[in-house]
C-alpha cells in the first residue's frame, strides 16, 4: 500500500504507468518475434549492463558513496556461482544464492573498513579492497584456478519438481532471466527511492554531518546501502558467469570492470532510475560497434579515410581493440560538458526550450 | 640475515623511484586537491618516450631524462590547462572520473599506436650488478677468504698469461689462509688444488713439478675428507693428467694411470658427465701413445669407448655431426686426435661459498642516485625560490594565496607540470628494468596512491618515506611470502594506514 501511496505522491501519471506497461509487454513478447541470436545477445548484454548500473546506483547514486571497487562484488558473485557449478555440480540457481550470501559477508567486511573513510579516501580504499580480492583470486590457484580462469563445461537444465523448465540451449532463457533480474533491480531502485530508507540514504549523500546530527546512524545505513547494492551486483556477476561461460580474475574482478560499472551510471546520470538505462543504451551498442569494427567501416563510408590506405588498414586492425579509448573520451566529454549525465543534459536542454 | 639485507637494499632502491611517483602525485594533490588517476598513465607515456629516444636516437635512458623532463612538464601543463582546470572545485567524484577518463584515453591511444605488445629496453648494463659491504655482511673469515680466492681465480682465467700467474698466486694465498682458519673444508682444498695446478701449467721446469705435487697433495687431502665428491676426483684426475703430460717415460705412464683411476671413481657418481668422459678418453689416448703393440691397442679401444660415452653425454648438438663409428685402431686414433687436439681440460672450481656482500642492480642504483638528486633539487625549488613558495602557499590555502596576489591558476599549471615531469622521469628510470606496455599505468597509479596516503597527502618528505616503505614491503613480501602476494602486502599496508593513521605517517592535515 505504501508503495502505491508513494507512487501517487511522486506524481505518477496514468500515462507513464501505461507506457511502462506497454514497454514491459513489448519486452516480454520480444523473443517470440525476434529469433536472431545476435539481437537477443545484444539485448542480454543490455540487461546485464542495466543490472550493473542500477545496482551501483543504490550506493553511488542515492547514498553518494563512490565505490570504484564494485568489481569485487561482481567477481565474488561470478566466482561463487561458477565454482559451485563447475567443481561441486551445484546448479547456478542455487549457487546464485550462495553468491549473494558470500557477497553480503564480503560487503560488510569491506564496509566496516571503508566507510570510516570519506571522499577520495573512500574511493581509494574501495579500489584497494577490490585489488586484494583480485590478487587473491589470482593466487589461490587450488580454489579458483588462478589466472587460467574457469570455463563452464555444461549448465544443468533448470528443473522444478522434475519438470524441465529450460535446458539453456538457446539464448531465450537467458533473455528472460536477464529481463527478470533487470526488473528486480529497477524495482529495488524504485523502492529505495521512495522509502524512508532511501530518504536516509539521500540525506547521507547530501550532507553526512547534517544527517548524522539528525540521528541517522551513518555506518549502519551506508552498510545497508552497500549490502543491497552488492547483492544486486553479485546477481549480475552470477548471470554473467553462466551466460558467458568463462571467468578469470582480470575480466570479472579487474579495475576496468569497476570503472565500467561507474561509467554506466555517470554517462546516463547518477541517482536516477533512468540514468543507468540511458547509460547502457549509449555504452552497449557503442562498444559492440567498436568490437565488430563498425566504427572503422563508418569512417570509411564518410570517405575521410580510404579502406585501402595505410591509415585505413591500421584503423581496421586496431580500433576494435581500443574500445576503451571511446569510453575514455566519453567520460571526459560527459564530465566536462554534461556533469549530470546525458539525462541531466537533456533535461537542461528541454527546460531551456520551455522557457 | 643476508637475504633480509638483500631484500632490504633492493626495496630501498626501487623505493626511490616509487618516491618520485608519490611526490608527483602529492604535489598535484597539494595544490589542486585533485587525485590524479592518470598519474600512472603519464608515467607510461614517459616510458614510451624513453623507449623511442633510446631506439631511434640511441640516447641512454638515464641521459634521456634531460629531454623527457621538459617534454613531460609541457604535457602535464597542457593537460591541466585544457582539462583538469575546468573541474577545479567540482564534485570530487567528477574530478576522479575525469582523470580516470584521461588515463583511459592515454593508455588506449598508446595501444592504438604501439599495440599491447611488451617492449623491452635493453641497455648494456640492464642486468649488471655489483657487490657492496663484502667485509661486513660475511663475518665468517673462512667464507670471506674463500670467496676472495674464488674471485681471484675467476679473474685469472680471463686474464693474459703473465697477469694470470700473479692472480693465481694471490688466489693460492687466500685459499691457504682460509684453510689455516678451517682445516676441514674440502672445497677449500679442492679450489687450492685447482689454482695450484692451473698455475703449474703456466710455469716451467722444477717449479711446475713442485706445484703439481702440491696440488696433488691438496686433492688427496680433499678426497680423504669426501671420498665420493665428483669435482674433487675430476680435478685430481685432470691435474694428474696435466702433470703427466709434462713428464716422460714410466713416470708419465704411472701418472696417466693414476689419473685414469680417479676418473673411473668419479664416473660412479656422474655417469652422465661429458667433461669427465672426454678428459678420461684423452688421458687414455695419451697413455696409449707411450705404449706399443697390444697394450697400446687395448688402451686405444678403451679411450674410444670413453670418447663415445662422452659424445652421448655431450650437451650440445655437436654430437650429431660425428662421422662413422671407428672399427680399426688407426681409425680410432684419428678420430680421437681430431676430437682432442688440445687435451688440457678445464678444471671445475667449487663456488658454493655463501656469497659475500650484497648484490646491487646497477640500473636500480643509478636510478636511485638520480632520484635523490631530483628530490633534493625539488626540495630546494619549493623551499627557496619564489615560485616554489607560491606553490606551497597555494597548497596551504588557495584563497589566502590568491588574496596575496599569487596567480593560483598558474601555480596549478606548474604543479601539474612538475607532477607529470616527475612521473615521466620515474618512467624513464624504470624503463631499463620493467616491461613497457600500454596498460602498465594502472599498476603505478595504485602504487602512487598507496605511497602518497602512506606518507601523508601533500608532503614531499612523507612521499619519499612512503615510497621507500612500499619498496621494502614489496621486496620483503616477494621474498618471505611469494611474488604473487607481494602486491597484496602493499594493499593491506595501505588499508591499515588509511584506518589507523588516515593523515599518513607524516601528515598533519585533517582529512
Amino acid at each position: 500500500m505504501k508503495i502505491f501511496r508513494n507512487m501517487h505522491n511522486s506524481g505518477f501519471s496514468p500515462l507513464s504507468v501505461i507506457s511502462a506497461a506497454a514497454i514491459l509487454s513489448l519486452l516480454l513478447a520480444f523473443p517470440l518475434f525476434v529469433k536472431t541470436p545476435y539481437i537477443l545477445h545484444m539485448m542480454i548484454l543490455f540487461f546485464l549492463s542495466i543490472i550493473m548500473g542500477e545496482s551501483w546506483n543504490i550506493l553511488g547514486g542515492y547514498t553518494g558513496q563512490y565505490s570504484v571497487g564494485h568489481a569485487a562484488y561482481f567477481g565474488v558473485g561470478a566466482y561463487t556461482t561458477m565454482m559451485l557449478m563447475q567443481f561441486k555440480q551445484i546448479p547456478p540457481w542455487f549457487g546464485m544464492w550462495a553468491g549473494m550470501v558470500m557477497v553480503v559477508v564480503v560487503a560488510l567486511m569491506i564496509g566496516s573498513i571503508c566507510f570510516r573513510l570519506r571522499g577520495p579516501y573512500f574511493v581509494l580504499a574501495s579500489i584497494a579492497v577490490a585489488e586484494i580480492i583480485r590478487l587473491s583470486a589470482m593466487n589461490l590457484k587450488d580454489i579458483t584456478n588462478g589466472a587460467e580462469g574457469i570455463l563452464a563445461t555444461e549448465i544443468m537444465p533448470l528443473k522444478i519438481g522434475g519438470l524441465v523448465v529450460t535446458d539453456f540451449l538457446t539464448k531465450v532463457p537467458f533473455y528472460y532471466i536477464g529481463l527478470a533480474f533487470t526488473l528486480i533491480t529497477i524495482l529495488a531502485n524504485y523502492l529505495v527511492q521512495h522509502s524512508k530508507l532511501g530518504y536516509y540514504f539521500q540525506a547521507i549523500r547530501e550532507d553526512q554531518d547534517a544527517a548524522h546530527s539528525l540521528g541517522i546512524n551513518l555506518t549502519v545505513y551506508k552498510n545497508i546501502a552497500l549490502a543491497i547494492s552488492a547483492v544486486l551486483t553479485s546477481l549480475a556477476g552470477s548471470f554473467y558467469a553462466i551466460y558467458v561461460g568463462f571467468i578469470d580474475p582480470p575480466t570479472v574482478l579487474g579495475l576496468d570492470t569497476s570503472v565500467q560499472i561507474v561509467l554506466i551510471c555517470i554517462i546516463g546520470g547518477i541517482g536516477t532510475i533512468m540514468g543507468p538505462v540511458i547509460g547502457s543504451l549509449v555504452l552497449v551498442p557503442l562498444s559492440e560497434a567498436l568490437r565488430t569494427n563498425m566504427i572503422a567501416h563508418g569512417i570509411f563510408m564518410t570517405g575521410l579515410v580510404s579502406e585501402q590506405s595505410a591509415a585505413g588498414t591500421f584503423l581496421k586492425e586496431n580500433l576494435g581493440h581500443a574500445h576503451a579509448l571511446i569510453y575514455g573520451i566519453l567520460v571526459v566529454v560527459v564530465i566536462l560538458f554534461m556533469p549530470d549525465g546525458v539525462l541531466g543534459f537533456i533535461k537542461k536542454l528541454t527546460q531551456k526550450k520551455m522557457r | 640475515m643476508t637475504i633480509f639485507l638483500q631484500s632490504l637494499i633492493s626495496g630501498i632502491l626501487i623505493g626511490g623511484v616509487y618516491a618520485l611517483i608519490g611526490i608527483g602525485l602529492s604535489i598535484i594533490f597539494g595544490v589542486m586537491r585533485v587525485i590524479n588517476f592518470a598519474h600512472g598513465d603519464i608515467l607510461m607515456i614517459g616510458m614510451y618516450l624513453t623507449y623511442e629516444l633510446f631506439t631511434l636516437l640511441q640516447i641512454d635512458p638515464f641521459v634521456s631524462i634531460l629531454i623527457s623532463i621538459p617534454i613531460m612538464f609541457l604535457y602535464g601543463g597542457l593537460l591541466q590547462k585544457i582539462f583538469i582546470n575546468r573541474i577545479q572545485g567540482a564534485l570530487p567524484q567528477n574530478q576522479i572520473l575525469l582523470t580516470i577518463g584521461l588515463g583511459l584515453v592515454m593508455s588506449n591511444t598508446m595501444m592504438l599506436v604501439y599495440t599491447s605488445d611488451y617492449k623491452i629496453l635493453t641497455t648494456s648494463y640492464s642486468s649488471d650488478s655489483f657487490k657492496v659491504l663484502q667485509s661486513v655482511i660475511n663475518p665468517d673469515k673462512f667464507e670471506s677468504l674463500y670467496n676472495k680466492g674464488n674471485q681471484l681465480y675467476a679473474k685469472a682465467i680471463a686474464a693474459p698469461r703473465d697477469k694470470a700467474a700473479e692472480l693465481l698466486d694471490a688466489a693460492d694465498k687466500k685459499y691457504t689462509e682460509a684453510l689455516t682458519i678451517k682445516g676441514d673444508q674440502f672445497r677449500g682444498m679442492n679450489n687450492l688444488g685447482v689454482s695450484l695446478a692451473t698455475l703449474a701449467g703456466l710455469r716451467s721446469g722444477q717449479e711446475t713439478d713442485r706445484l703439481f705435487n702440491q696440488a696433488d697433495e691438496q686433492f688427496s687431502k680433499a678426497a680423504s675428507l669426501s671420498d665420493d665428491d665428483f669435482e674433487v676426483l675430476y680435478n685430481w684426475g685432470c691435474s694428474l693428467a696435466a702433470h703427466a703430460a709434462t713428464r716422460t717415460g714410466p713416470e708419465a705412464d704411472s701418472l696417466f694411470a693414476k689419473a685414469a683411476d680417479k676418473f673411473k671413481t668419479a664416473a660412479d657418481s656422474r655417469p652422465d658427465s661429458f667433461e669427465l668422459f672426454s678428459a678420461w678418453a684423452a688421458t687414455l689416448d695419451r697413455q696409449a701413445r707411450l705404449k706399443q703393440g697390444n697394450e697400446a691397442d687395448s688402451l686405444y679401444t678403451e679411450a674410444y669407448e670413453k670418447y663415445l660415452t662422452a659424445k652421448e653425454n655431450m650437451p650440445t648438438r655437436e654430437a650429431a655431426k660425428a662421422g662413422q663409428p671407428a672399427k680399426t685402431i688407426p681409425e680410432m686414433q684419428s678420430q680421437l686426435a681430431a676430437a682432442y687436439g688440445n687435451y688440457v681440460h678445464a678444471f671445475r672450481i667449487k663456488s658454493d661459498g655463501h656469497d659475500a656482500g650484497l648484490s646491487v642492480s646497477t640500473p636500480l642504483a643509478i636510478s636511485f642516485a638520480i632520484t635523490m638528486i631530483i628530490t633534493i633539487i625539488l626540495y630546494w625549488f619549493l623551499m627557496k625560490t619564489d615560485t616554489g613558495q607560491a606553490i606551497r602557499a597555494t597548497a596551504q590555502d588557495r584563497d589566502a594565496a590568491q588574496l596575496m596576489g599569487i596567480n593560483v591558476r598558474k601555480m596549478a599549471i606548474i604543479a601539474f607540470g612538475i607532477g607529470s615531469a616527475l612521473a615521466g622521469t620515474a618512467g624513464a628510470l624504470v624503463s631499463p628494468t620493467y616491461y613497457i606496455f600500454p596498460q602498465i599505468g594502472s599498476m603505478f597509479t595504485l602504487k602512487a596512491f598507496v605511497i602518497t596516503v602512506l606518507g601523508g597527502m601533500g608532503s614531499i618528505f612523507g612521499a619519499t618515506l612512503g615510497g621507500i616503505i612500499i619498496g621494502i614491503a614489496e621486496s620483503m613480501g616477494a621474498v618471505y611470502i611469494s611474488s604473487g602476494w607481494k602486491d597484496v602486502v602493499v594493499f593491506i599496508l595501505f588499508l591499515l594506514v588509511l584506518l589507523f593513521k588516515p593523515a599518513g605517517l607524516m601528515g598533519k592535515s585533517k582529512m
